[in-house]
């Protein structure tokens, strides 16, 4: 039994020599007959002759020969691989596009699938995701919404602790703290990282990697991240235990925490305290955190979320004005509740674009498909008409398009991990803390990409070959090029002009969101931001600062910067404009209660701040020294509220009441941009910092030329007032700007490289198409240029089915592309969504294209000579 | 040129002659196709058409193996001997046949 699989497999594998040995048995036994038969008293010949003929046909022995040393179903498999990989040869430049085409959509779908996974699907990369969860209770009262509505009083959190402790294993807290300054021997850095209850690394199931972690919510100890220790301690592993200066206050480095752990929210943590490090007390209804819960063993999520929300209703709310309607278990999550909305508009909406750039690749790959289909039309009638079995051609077909979308797969995979490195790379806005995002492919994008893959190739690879391929045995056979190729071409425009149509698509989105870049780039700000440097500095708790040692020191760096070389004005602004956040509320005219007010944003600023941010004072005068505590309370409103409040009136010694309290108006400034660069006109009210103390300022320095040198030096200024206070944040106020259309630029970047890619894809289709036409018309061209057409009737016969194709396809795609602008005009800023440019220049655009992927068929087909074609065939 | 009254070899029966032939000595095709011709005193002739599947046949089975050997006129081969597994399964196959040969014949018999 042994010996015989050995000769199968022999016989199967080694076909070349399996198939030598054969023919020499063969012809021995041939040789032997002959000499037979001489002996007998044949001549030579006659010998032969018999010999050969008593053989009966040699060929039809050397086929079941052949057939007998088949391994069942081995066999005929690798037989397919090996006439894919003859068909895949046979046309490598062909086999070439289709798999680069393939790679290109699935790129680009695989690219954005991993940006919505490491954002929306994947969970926080901590041990047992499935145990923990977080508390997030539907409230309506006082402290119901916006970030602080999320936490929970940390005295609560301990009820939930006490109340649920069959379902809970643990209760954790912890909130979010930009801004920790960590004193080191030579510079004090301002670090993000989060106060946490004393359990926090024991909910989470993180051991540091080296050290401990703290335990309890008053030790004086703290625990760093692998980043924070790898940059700032030089890995030191004597770093733990080392005393350090956090806030002013001598802290022990007790842990690191474990490489690639960066906390349990969406923003990268480099530095963890417990609650007392802050003076913040485990009784006080003021500390607030984001809850963190570890299941209990045996406990299901299901079970643990009844519990939660039945907990939610009992427990007594301590807020003011405050109900707890209900509460449920979430997941930890990347990007947190609130945020998943808006984050899913976008990533759908960019995912939408890939999907089209992967539907173009599909067209364009059907279109060649067909074209191979047809080509081999009568390659296949013969086979079946030999015998082939219908499932033997389908074999065949499939084991192709399998070589050609494998490669295709792999090379997409290749390039979304391109794709990812350039995610990985982008710069985010200054004011966005690192963010905990990993984009690298995982298994799901990986699965998503095999998916996609899968789909184009049967959906738009296999079944149109099949189709191509189907058998009309008779007109195939006698004369399958003609027949055959008129059904083949009609597909082929069809797919074509989808292309066309989604090209056109693409490139319209594309061209509107980079129109919309244009227009917030282009925006009239109201101040100028280029040249100004902003860094914050906290003088609030834990320093020890009041109202005026506070101002003092604001008073002392001031003075001191503007000393710095380079530095034009210098100013302390509560924000920076533009950099997304806000405070602020209603405001109306004193003296016209009953009239509608308007909503305004508030922010106190010292008197050079006009000057610095170079913001227009219209009427009457900005603010002076003089505007302290001891003078009249004033403020300077923006021409919104004037126009609202005052309407036609000038706003000059009248008085405003409400959010900004009782001031009266000095001046007014033309309106501007504060939120987002994409806002609709709104109200701004500044008020003087002398009459305002906040302990946390941005200090703003125009410096044009010098804004690194700047920075630098504003830090060893800070320095030299109080070695504890860190200048944290520093950024360029254009960067700010700028970073304020990131998810413009950024859909901008992404879409505009879709469309190019569709447009080429598109123009590969068109000339494709046109190419195999004039190719199969060489003759016909050849009998009209015989006939007397000129060169140019034939370059316009040509053209001319190029232009229909182009000219059916841009109009669907202009529809599409305004159905789509309308459906998603919400991403757009300052322009219509059916702007006339962006509709003007697309399709202009894509004529010279088509016109270009058409010329060089026309010409082509214009120099055939009358000769040469009647010979071709 | 085959002998219009030679009889075609019975398909299955093929198998058992040419194990017949090689049990005696190791054998060429060409050469087991005249034994057989000769030992059927020219009554059976061996389509080749069916030879050399049928070799190939036994020898996936297991049966017999092949290697290339020179013949007495110093001729390359490809000569077919018997593994112990084929002598056992001839030795099988004979008795099966003649069983099967014996009931034919007694049924012919018993209705002649």
């Amino acid at each position: 039994m042994l010996a015989g699989i050995g000769a199968r497999l022999r016989d199967a594998l080694g076909r070349a020599s399996a198939d030598r040995e054969m023919d020499e048995e063969l012809r021995f036994h041939i040789e032997m007959e002959t000499e037979k038969n001489v002996r007998s008293g044949m001549t030579p010949e006659e010998a032969r002759r018999h010999a050969l003929v008593s053989f009966g046909g040699m060929e039809r022995h050397r086929g079941r020969l052949r057939e007998g040393r088949q391994v069942p179903f081995v066999e005929p498999l690798w037989h397919d691989v090996r006439f894919g990989v003859r068909a895949v040869r046979r046309t490598p430049g062909l086999s070439a596009v289709a798999a680069l085409t393939v790679a290109l959509g699935v790129g680009a779908t695989t690219t954005v699938f991993s940006a919505v996974n490491a954002t929306l699907l994947r969970p926080l990369p901590l041990p047992e995701p499935e145990r923990l969860g977080s508390i997030q209770e539907r409230r309506s009262g006082a402290v119901s919404n916006g970030v602080e509505g999320m936490l929970i009083a940390y005295p609560r959190l301990l009820e939930y602790r006490d109340a649920g402790a069959d379902v809970f294993a643990s209760v954790a807290g912890h909130r979010l703290e930009d801004g920790f300054s960590l004193r080191l021997p030579d510079v004090t850095i301002s670090v993000n990282g989060a106060l946490t209850s004393g359990n926090y690394f024991e909910t989470l199931g993180i051991r540091p990697e080296l050290g401990r972690a703290y335990t309890s919510d008053d030790a004086r100890e703290i625990v760093i991240s692998h980043t924070l220790w790898a940059s700032r301690f030089g890995a030191d592993p004597s770093a733990v235990g080392r005393t350090v200066v956090l806030d002013g206050r001598s802290v022990t480095l007790v842990g690191v925490a474990p490489r690639g752990f960066a906390g349990a929210s969406f923003v990268a943590d480099q530095l963890w305290a417990p609650v007392g490090l802050r003076g913040l007390d485990a009784s006080s209804w003021s500390l607030r955190m984001v809850p963190l819960v570890r299941l209990a063993p045996g406990v299901r999520r299901g079970q643990a979320a009844a519990a939660v929300d039945a907990l939610a209703r009992r427990i007594v709310p301590e807020e003011q004005e405050t109900t707890v309607h209900s509460a449920r278990l979430a997941h930890l999550e990347v990007v947190p509740d609130d945020g998943r909305g808006v984050a899913m508009g976008f990533f759908g909406m960019l995912l939408g674009t890939a999907v089209l750039v992967l539907l173009i690749a599909a067209a364009n790959i059907a279109a060649i498909m067909v074209a191979r289909g047809v080509a081999r039309h009568r390659e296949t009638a013969v086979r079946m008409a030999m015998g082939a079995s219908r499932a033997r051609v389908a074999r065949h077909l499939l084991a192709e398009s399998l070589l050609i979308f494998g490669a295709g797969g792999a090379g997409g995979v290749g390039l979304a991990y391109l794709g990812c490195a350039w995610l990985t790379g982008l710069e985010l806005p200054p004011q966005v803390p690192p963010l905990l995002l990993g984009f690298t492919p995982d298994g799901r994008v990986l699965s998503f990409a095999v998916a996609a893959t899968a789909l184009v190739g049967l959906g738009f690879g296999l079944l149109p070959a099949l189709g191509a391929s189907r058998p009309d045995l008779v007109p195939a056979l006698k004369d399958g090029a003609t027949r055959s190729g008129s059904r083949g071409a009609r597909v082929r425009d069809v797919f074509v002009g989808a292309q066309v149509a989604l090209a056109v698509t693409l490139l319209l989105t594309a061209a509107l969101f980079s129109r919309s870049l244009q227009a917030g780039l282009s925006a009239d700000l109201g101040f100028d931001p280029t040249g100004v440097v902003a860094a914050s500095i906290n003088l609030g708790a834990p320093h020890e600062y009041d109202r005026e040692t506070g101002r003092a020191f604001q008073h002392a760096l001031l003075t001191r910067v503007r000393a710095l070389p380079g530095v034009e004005a210098a100013a302390l602004s509560g924000y920076v404009l533009l950099g997304g956040s806000r405070s602020g509320g209603h405001v109306r005219a004193e003296d016209a209660p009953n009239e509608q007010g308007i909503n305004a944003s508030t922010t106190a600023v010292t008197p050079e701040y006009f000057r610095t941010l170079r913001i227009e004072i219209l009427e009457g005068r900005g603010f002076t020294d003089a505007d302290d505590e001891s003078a009249p309370a004033v403020a300077v409103i923006n021409r919104t509220v004037a126009d609202r409040l005052w309407p036609g009136q000038s706003p000059l010694g009248r008085r405003i009441t409400g959010a900004a309290g009782n001031v009266e108006v000095v001046g007014v400034t033309g309106p501007g941009k504060y939120v987002f660069v994409t806002e609709e006109p709104s109200g701004f009210v500044f008020l003087p910092q002398l009459q305002r103390y906040r302990s946390r300022m941005f200090l703003h320095v125009r410096a044009p030329g010098a804004e690194a040198a700047t920075i630098r030096d504003v830090r060893a200024a800070v320095r030299a007032l109080d070695p504890d206070v860190a200048v944290s944040a520093p950024m360029l106020v254009s960067g700010v700007v700028g970073a304020g259309l990131f998810p413009h630029r950024f859909a901008t970047q992404l879409v505009g490289t879709f469309g190019m890619v569709g447009l080429l894809l598109a123009a590969m289709g068109l000339y494709g198409v046109l190419a195999y036409q004039v190719a199969r018309r060489t003759r016909e061209l050849g009998v009209r240029r015989a006939l007397g057409a000129t060169a140019a009737r034939v370059v316009r016969s040509v053209l001319g089915r190029g232009i229909i194709v182009a000219v059916l396809g841009c109009g669907l795609g202009m529809v599409a592309g305004g159905a789509l602008a309308i459906a998603i005009r919400s991403f757009f800023y300052g322009i219509r969504p059916l702007d006339p440019v962006t509709f003007g220049a697309v399709p202009i655009l894509l004529f010279a294209v088509a016109l270009a992927a058409s010329w060089i068929p026309a010409r082509r087909a214009a120099s055939v000579e009358p000769s040469v074609a009647l010979r071709s065939e | 040129m085959a002998d219009p009254t030679a009889n075609d070899v019975l398909r299955g029966t093929l198998d058992l002659l040419i194990l017949k032939t090689l049990s005696l000595e190791p054998m060429h095709g060409w050469g087991i196709s005249q034994r057989i011709q000769e030992r059927s005193r020219g009554i059976l002739d061996v389509n080749q058409g069916s030879l050399y599947p049928a070799l190939q046949r036994l020898e996936h089975r297991g049966w017999i193996v092949s290697d290339w050997g020179t013949t007495e006129n110093n001729r390359r081969a490809k000569y077919y001997r018997l593994t112990a597994e084929g002598r056992r399964g001839f030795v099988n196959e004979t008795e099966s046949w003649q069983r099967y040969a014996g009931a034919v014949g007694w049924i012919l018999e018993a209705t002649s």
